[in-house]
């Protein structure tokens, strides 16, 4: 039995991070070891979460392990990896670049020119292993210093088991489902989405191919970003497209599934991803995926979505209605992405992964 | 990757291809005329212009200076506020606190109709019992209130106040011209903020209305171009109406050139059809007349054989009987005990006369349909009811019967008939001297080797197409073969239609026709189903048959 302290900046629910972190914790207390969560700030009702301080008096033995969650800038998190005497593993998700925040959210901005500047001062702690959630996330840490043979890729933890077991909300379901083609994008209303692109492409499919076209954006919002906000219910208005185009807001997992199961595709056109989980819950639910090529993207679709490496809208649309009208194509391609959820990013597939990883440290 | 086109076929390079080149000409056909550079340009600078900051506006005008804060103050820092200003600042500075409503009140008032200066008011706040209170340092702050306070006595506050101020006037009027050039100064800062404000705005709108024209050229730019766009669409879309209809009409016209070739073929068809089964059926004539020619000559081969073979066998036995010279035998008397005995068997068996009679008138339409009416032999003519018929219908013909009260009978009724044994008869014969030979119920008294030979001397006294008609008890009939066959003790065998068929055929004739005669139709069996149908065939079927043969022609 090992002690596990795994410490993250902040805790709260619907959130990649958060989820990889509670799965972690999980899968390691199933094997009988001690694990112990240590954050700055949790929104999570029932769970008991310690400040960051407390992790380095819970770490007494030499062969104790500490698991950071690397995110944004968390100078707690840093000082705990310097200081840390016991066993340290850092679990890199990537953080944004800063300049997606200008004039926007200066806070923001700075805590991910933080983020980024502290990869160097994690690598400095001098971690016994480094779990990237992709191999784009990988090359970050050998730039920032990391040697290779510490450095593995370790798929994060995710709730597309759930999905796929779960049950649905079939009143929102029922709400939907009629003979529109549904289109969907999840993920938080954050500035580094593409959402501009997203609702360009939207807008070229419903006005040059389909005008019973409905786009569903499930994600939370964050008040710090109200401009970028007001800047898309803008671009939505100018595009006169305020009926056809669904805010959610944060959704229950009960819901996210009714929004899968009403997909008939998911759009990804974010701008930055360090592994892009929507992704692998669109392939557990069988939804066809068709994305812009960025970042963490292409390497986590690979071959079983329509990916393209230039953002033209017309391409997006396209590749929509395309899959609207080729059902054996559209099918042959929703079960490789199935296939590629099983073989590698289900959480039985992720758990042989990390443990494989971590009992290299 | 190759393994996943394996796997599920799907080769996504390929398809994306495809996917790029519908886009493409999606793009071509779209109505921003398909230059996605500038239809993406205009959302992307909408989306920036949107999350641009603000114009920045001018700060606001401030006619005094901030207040600084300092521990310690002189009377000087204070004396450059003015109005409400200045009373604020004291408070804050002496009492360390805003203005209470009253204080502020009474302070202005009184500065502002010249009863307190600046001085007075300091004083009074510092020197009140709060202001001893708080006891703020304010340098050159004097007490000096007791030539202030007799300024107040009247009369003579006045007068002191006026010699004062004569005293003071070079001061005050230094003091005056301060005032008169910072007032001055503060218009002019006015003056200048409120330039400065024109300027801006001006500037602004002249800024606004630049980009509200160039966004108006743009939008007017837009619409000529959907304009133009849409006109072309229209023109391309009508001139695509006219070539379909065009196209259609020449369809249609082609159409039914069509119909009419299909028609025309298909009659010419028909024709060809009709001729060809016309030809078909001429053709299966002359096969089925060839191959009739053909038996017809091989049965005649067959007869001329038997002839041969009867011939050969009588001259084996040194016996041959010419026709020229026949030979009168009479019968032992011996042959004739059974005669009466079968004269009362036929009778009581065969049934009577009358009826025999109208049993026998079936054959008349054979011999008619033959054109034969004479050179007719009887075979076994019994009663004589055939012959009777026969004489009625106007045919010539004679019979021969061995039984002697037979022949008597035959003989009162005038009938052409002699007591002769048949082949002894026929013998007697010449060849081709008989039109037709009837035998009924005859055969099965004789003995196979017997009949053979009664064939065979009947083909050879037959002309050639003449018929012989053998009628005989039809074993068919299960009642006939195991029973009333047997009634009559001179019957041997009981002989089936396909074994009589045979033997005339292998003795040269050809078998015309078999007609099956005398069914039980009294007695029958209800019929209710199939095995009722069967029982009533087997057991109340034709009693009796005939096979009707002729003599091939000669060719």
């Amino acid at each position: 039995m090992t002690r596990f302290a795994i410490l993250t900046p902040t805790l709260t629910s619907a959130d990649a991070v958060s989820n990889d972190v509670l799965m972690m914790r999980r899968v390691l207390s199933e094997r009988g070891h001690e694990v112990r969560i240590f954050a700055e700030n949790s929104s999570l009702a029932g769970e008991q979460i310690d400040a960051p301080a407390a992790a380095l008096k819970y770490l007494r033995a030499k062969d104790d392990v500490l698991i950071y969650h690397h995110s944004i800038g968390c100078a707690s998190g840093v000082e705990t990896m310097r200081a840390a005497t016991c066993r340290k593993v850092v679990k890199y998700h990537n953080v944004t670049p800063p300049e997606f925040f200008e004039g926007i959210s200066e806070q923001h901005q700075h805590l991910c020119e933080t983020g980024r500047a502290q990869l160097k001062d994690i690598v400095a702690a001098r971690p016994d292993l480094y779990l990237a959630a992709s191999a784009f996330n990988r090359s970050d840490l050998i730039d920032a210093g990391s040697e290779e043979h510490k450095t593995f890729v370790v798929p994060p933890f995710n709730q597309a088991d759930e999905l796929r077991a779960g049950e649905a909300d079939l009143e929102l379901f029922d709400t939907y489902h009629d003979e529109s083609v549904n289109l969907l994008m999840v993920g938080g209303v954050r500035p580094n989405k593409g959402h501009a692109d997203l609702i360009e492409a939207f807008a070229t499919y419903y006005y040059h191919f389909n005008s019973q076209a409905r786009l569903f954006i499930v994600g939370a919002g964050n008040n710090a970003f109200e401009p970028y906000a007001a800047a898309l219910r803008r671009l939505i208005d100018e595009w006169s497209m305020d009926s056809r185009i669904v805010f959610t807001g944060e959704v229950s997992n009960k819901s996210l599934k009714s929004y899968y199961l009403l997909a008939d595709a998911l759009l990804m056109t974010s701008e930055h991803e360090g592994f892009c989980v929507p992704l692998v819950e669109a392939m557990a639910m069988k939804v066809p995926i068709v994305a812009y090529a960025s970042t963490a993207i292409p390497e986590t679709a690979q071959d079983a979505a329509l990916i393209w490496e230039e953002r033209d809208p017309f391409l997006m649309a396209q590749s929509i209605d395309f899959l609207q009208t080729n059902e054996a194509e559209k099918m042959a391609l929703v079960y490789r992405g199935s296939r590629r959820y099983e073989e590698n990013f289900s959480n039985r597939a992720i758990e042989k992964c990390f443990l494989d990883a971590i009992s290299l440290s | 990757m190759d393994a996943q086109i394996e796997s599920d076929g799907l080769d996504l390079a390929q398809l994306m291809a495809q996917i790029r080149k519908d886009a493409e000409s999606r793009k071509r056909s779209s109505l921003n005329n398909g230059d996605p550079a500038r239809y993406r340009q205009l959302i992307i600078q909408n989306f920036n212009a949107f999350l641009a900051p603000q114009i920045s506006s001018l700060p606001p005008l401030k006619l005094q200076p901030e207040l600084e804060k300092r521990d310690r103050y002189h009377v000087n820092d204070l004396l450059g506020f003015h109005d409400e200003v200045f009373v604020r600042n004291a408070y804050k500075v002496i009492l360390k606190r805003e203005p209470d409503d009253s204080g502020m009140a009474h302070f202005l008032k009184n500065l502002r109709n010249g009863r307190y200066s600046k001085l007075d008011v300091l004083s009074a706040l510092r020197f009140s019992a709060e202001g001893e209170n708080v006891n703020a340092q304010i340098e050159g702050l004097s007490r000096g209130s007791v030539l202030r306070k007799m300024y107040r006595v009247p009369v003579a506050g006045y007068l002191l106040r006026l010699a004062v101020a004569i005293g003071r006037l070079p001061v005050l009027i230094t003091n005056f011209r301060r005032l008169e050039s910072h007032s001055m100064g503060q218009l002019e800062r006015v003056a200048c903020h409120i330039n400065d404000a024109v300027a801006h705005l001006s500037h602004e709108m002249r800024e606004q209305s630049k980009a509200n024209r160039t966004h108006f050229e743009a939008l007017q730019k837009q619409l000529n171009d959907l304009k133009g766009t849409v006109q072309l669409q229209i023109d391309s879309l009508i001139r695509e109406h006219e070539k379909l209809l065009h196209n259609q009409s020449a369809t249609q016209d082609e159409l039914s050139l069509r119909i009419d070739l299909t028609n025309h073929h298909a009659r010419k068809q028909d024709e060809q059809q009709e001729r060809y089964a016309a030809e078909l059926q001429a053709l299966k004539a002359q096969v089925e007349k060839q191959i009739d020619d053909l038996i017809e000559r091989l049965q005649k081969s067959r007869m001329d054989i038997a002839q041969q073979e009867t011939r050969l066998s009588r001259l084996l036995e040194g016996t041959e009987l010419t026709p020229s010279a026949p030979v009168q035998q009479s019968h032992p008397e011996q042959d004739h005990l059974l005669d009466s005995l079968y004269f009362s068997l036929e009778d009581a068996l065969r049934g009577t006369p009358e009826q025999i009679k109208e049993e026998v008138k079936v054959y008349l339409p054979v011999l008619e349909k033959a054109g034969i009416s004479s050179d007719i032999l009887d075979v076994g003519c019994g009663r004589g009811e055939w012959l009777q018929v026969l004489r009625e219908a106007g045919f010539q013909a004679r019979g021969i019967d061995t039984n002697r009260i037979l022949i008597q009978q035959c003989k009162e009724l005038s009938l052409d008939v002699e007591e002769r044994e048949a082949l002894e008869f026929l013998g007697s014969l010449s060849d081709g001297s008989l039109n037709a030979v009837t035998a009924f119920h005859f055969a099965e008294h004789l003995p196979l080797e017997t009949l053979v030979k009664f064939l065979d001397e009947v083909g050879r006294a037959l002309k050639p197409g003449g018929l012989i008609i053998l009628e005989t008890p039809n074993p068919e009939n299960l009642l006939v073969g195991s029973c009333n066959f047997y009634l009559d003790p001179t019957h041997k065998n009981p002989i089936p239609i396909p074994t009589m068929k045979l033997l005339l055929e292998a003795r040269g004739f050809r078998c015309e026709d078999v007609l099956r005669l005398h069914a039980v139709s009294s007695t029958k069996i209800e019929v209710k189903d199939q095995l009722t149908s069967h029982l009533n065939h087997f057991l109340y079927g034709p009693m009796n048959y005939a096979v009707i043969a002729r003599k091939p022609d000669t060719q």
